[in-house]
């Protein structure tokens, strides 16, 4: 009963920058399909390479996974304390929510699929190269495939992905409550320095470039690449990484104290 | 066992042992006070209770259920305590909703009169309340969740003598229409003491006294007179402390009155809570 | 109507006076209803047990009783039981107090009674 309370509250929390963000992207969209339509705009976009008239449109997913990212990152600290002065458990909380994930990742998915086949749709009748995820993913399948299944499986890429980028926004906002604060500084720089610095020079001296080949290659084979045409690799790879930094989440959530 | 019992509860803040092995039990339909000195363990044992922190010892149940991770016995009990845990951006009347939300026994209409009686305007968003009314509003939402436990921390904090008067009043009236158990930890002992069934003393993480008012009240007095003959009295009996000025003095003391009645020039009188509860927890 | 913490006697005793004042003055006329538990405690300031004691007391001597879903009343003849009650407790308070407060004062019982004529003359 209380997770439902939580449950409700996280699409509450959720629903009113769902709400700006897409009312920006019918706006974006809606200018750029009415210039297109109207031959009043033409832009020169170069994500992939383009085969017609020289416009093509790519990706707009990526901005719906930096969103949820972001809307992850605030999902936890103002929950947290709501929950602790209504009596709420640790375990009621992730998992309140953990389901409103499900609905937020579900729901975007879904609309964000629906502007896709609409978008590819009206693109191709005017020249346009209308790409989303799924179709940058695997071009040919989704080229080969009906559009129900096209619709189906661009919908569970995006489920997945948006998914795995909740899970890792909410796994470090709760990691940074439960931080003190020296440690936080040590994460905030050592981290991206890990990445930035560390790494690349340690491969440079030590492996002569053998460890980022491993990590690309690696990165390759979880989104499906070294695999062909197949999405569900990709799908597999987003569904683990929700559910790792999801469980790894509630490890620290369980033990959250309220701090002040 | 109905009731809120604490058992063994030990809790540190690093080197500090802000409670050590405390054991008490609130039973249902009471009023306590829960008085201790600034730092005592009041707030941290309240923390506790509500598993908004960890104990690294014992237990707390509720009406025989363990506390803990327990949505169902959290349930019973709503604290209120000085920090702010609402969204700060949160308005009182979305506090309210929300409130209601968790505890469906929420009463909005009682809220929303008694918002109405303490001029607490609902629209306000929780952080431009002042002090005062902040409190107003953190003790309107717990009195108004008809939670089987509520329990106050500082509820009176910040609160104009109107306010404060007010509030006595509303306690008493919910209390007496609806029964249940009031928590109040507050350092404005002498004023609360009127309404208190029980009173439980913190001095520095441990339980000193745990018994109801009157019990407390007649186990010490004080006794004034002549210097001389006050030390002649006390000697041999518990003292809690003493005052003098000029050659009289007064003695605090435990224990009751001999009834055979007190030596000539000496007057034995009764403690109020406050000086009782100042004696108690000097050093 | 006043109680005073610091008086010696326990809160509900005096609450209980405070009541049995009103029926002696007429303020609660036989067979009419007395405040509830719940307005003398929010009156008063105190814990409603402590209110409900003192009306228990008045139950205990038969100068109020209990009429259900109702509220408590005033008995009839409760005017005559005070009174007799109070006729009793006058001794133990008042004249054994002024007697030893007299010989506090070295006042002789001639001193006394004088001043009591005084007062009665008033």
């Amino acid at each position: 009963m209380n997770l439902k309370s939580v449950y409700k509250y996280q699409l509450d929390n959720f629903s009113k920058s769902i709400l700006i963000y897409y009312l920006v992207i019918a706006c974006v969209f809606g200018l750029i399909f009415f210039g297109i339509a109207t031959s009043f705009v033409t832009i020169k976009m170069d994500f992939a390479e383009s085969t017609n008239s020289g416009l093509n449109i790519s990706g707009f997913e990526f901005a719906s996974v930096v969103f949820l990212f972001v809307g992850g990152l605030n999902m936890f600290r103002e929950t947290f304390r709501l929950s602790m002065q209504n009596g709420v458990s640790r375990k009621s909380i992730w998992s309140g929510t953990a389901l409103s994930f499900l609905t937020v990742g579900g729901g975007m998915a879904l609309i964000d699929t629906v502007t896709r086949l609409v978008g590819v749709n009206f693109a191709s009748r005017y020249n346009v190269e209308f790409q989303g995820l799924y179709d940058l993913l695997c071009a040919d399948r989704s080229a080969k495939n009906s559009m129900i299944q096209n619709a189906f499986e661009g919908f569970l890429l995006n489920f997945c992905f948006y998914m795995a980028a909740l899970a890792i926004g909410y796994f470090i906002t709760v990691g940074y409550y439960r931080m003190n604060k020296i440690a936080k500084i040590i994460v905030s720089i050592g981290v991206p320095g890990f990445y930035i610095f560390v790494l690349p020079f340690a491969d440079v001296l030590l492996f002569k470039g053998a460890l980022t080949n491993a990590i690309v290659k690696a990165i390759l084979f979880a989104f499906g690449g070294t695999n062909g045409d197949n999405p569900y690799f990709a799908m597999g790879s987003g569904l683990l990484v929700s559910a790792i930094f999801l469980g790894l989440a509630y490890l620290m959530v369980r033990r959250a104290p309220i701090k002040d | 066992m109905n009731g809120i019992e604490v058992k063994g509860v030990s809790k540190n803040f690093g080197t500090l042992a802000a409670l050590k092995e405390v054991n008490v039990l609130f039973e249902e339909n009471r009023i306590y006070g829960l008085l201790g000195r600034n730092g005592a363990g009041k707030s941290t044992l309240l923390n506790v209770i509500t598993g908004r922190i960890f104990a690294e010892q014992g237990t707390v149940t509720i009406d025989g259920e363990v506390s803990a991770e327990n949505d169902r016995a959290l349930k019973n009990i709503y604290m209120m305590s000085e920090k702010n845990y609402f969204p700060e951006g949160m308005k009182v009347r979305d506090a309210f909703k929300w409130t209601k939300e968790f505890y469906p026994a929420f009463d909005r209409a009682y809220a929303d009169s008694l918002s109405a009686k303490f001029e607490l305007n609902t629209n306000k968003k929780i952080k431009s309340l002042s002090t005062g009314y902040a409190s107003i509003f953190k003790l309107i939402t717990a009195l108004a969740t008809n939670a089987k436990y509520i329990l106050l921390d500082e509820p009176i904090l910040g609160l104009d003598a109107n306010h404060r008067d007010l509030f006595y009043r509303t306690l008493i009236e919910k209390y007496s229409e609806n029964p249940c158990t009031i928590v109040i930890s507050t350092h404005l002992i002498e004023e609360a003491a009127g309404v208190l069934d029980h009173v439980v003393i913190l001095k520095n993480g441990e339980v000193i006294r745990n018994e109801s008012k009157d019990d407390l009240l007649a186990g010490s007095y004080m006794v004034s007179g002549v210097a001389a003959a006050v030390d002649a009295y006390y000697a041999g009996r518990n003292v809690l402390g003493s005052d003098s000025l000029g050659g009289l003095k007064t003695a605090y003391v435990e224990g009751e009155p001999d009834a055979a009645g007190m030596p000539d020039g000496l007057v034995a009188s009764r403690m109020d809570l406050q000086k009782l509860f100042i004696q108690l927890t000097n050093a | 109507m006043k109680i005073e913490f610091e008086d010696e006697r326990p809160i509900f005793v005096q609450i209980a006076e405070q009541i049995e004042d009103g029926i002696l003055s007429g303020a609660f006329p036989e067979e009419s209803q007395i405040p509830s538990t719940t307005e003398i405690s929010v009156n008063y300031r105190i814990n409603p047990a402590t209110a409900l004691k003192g009306i228990n007391l008045l139950v205990d001597s038969g100068s109020v009783y209990k009429k259900r879903g109702v509220g408590m009343f005033v008995s009839e003849g409760a005017v005559e039981v005070i009174r007799e009650k109070r006729k009793e407790e006058f001794f133990d308070r008042y004249i054994l107090r002024l007697a030893e407060e007299a010989r506090k004062l070295s006042l002789t019982k001639k001193d006394v009674e004088d001043m009591i004529e005084r007062g009665f003359s008033k």
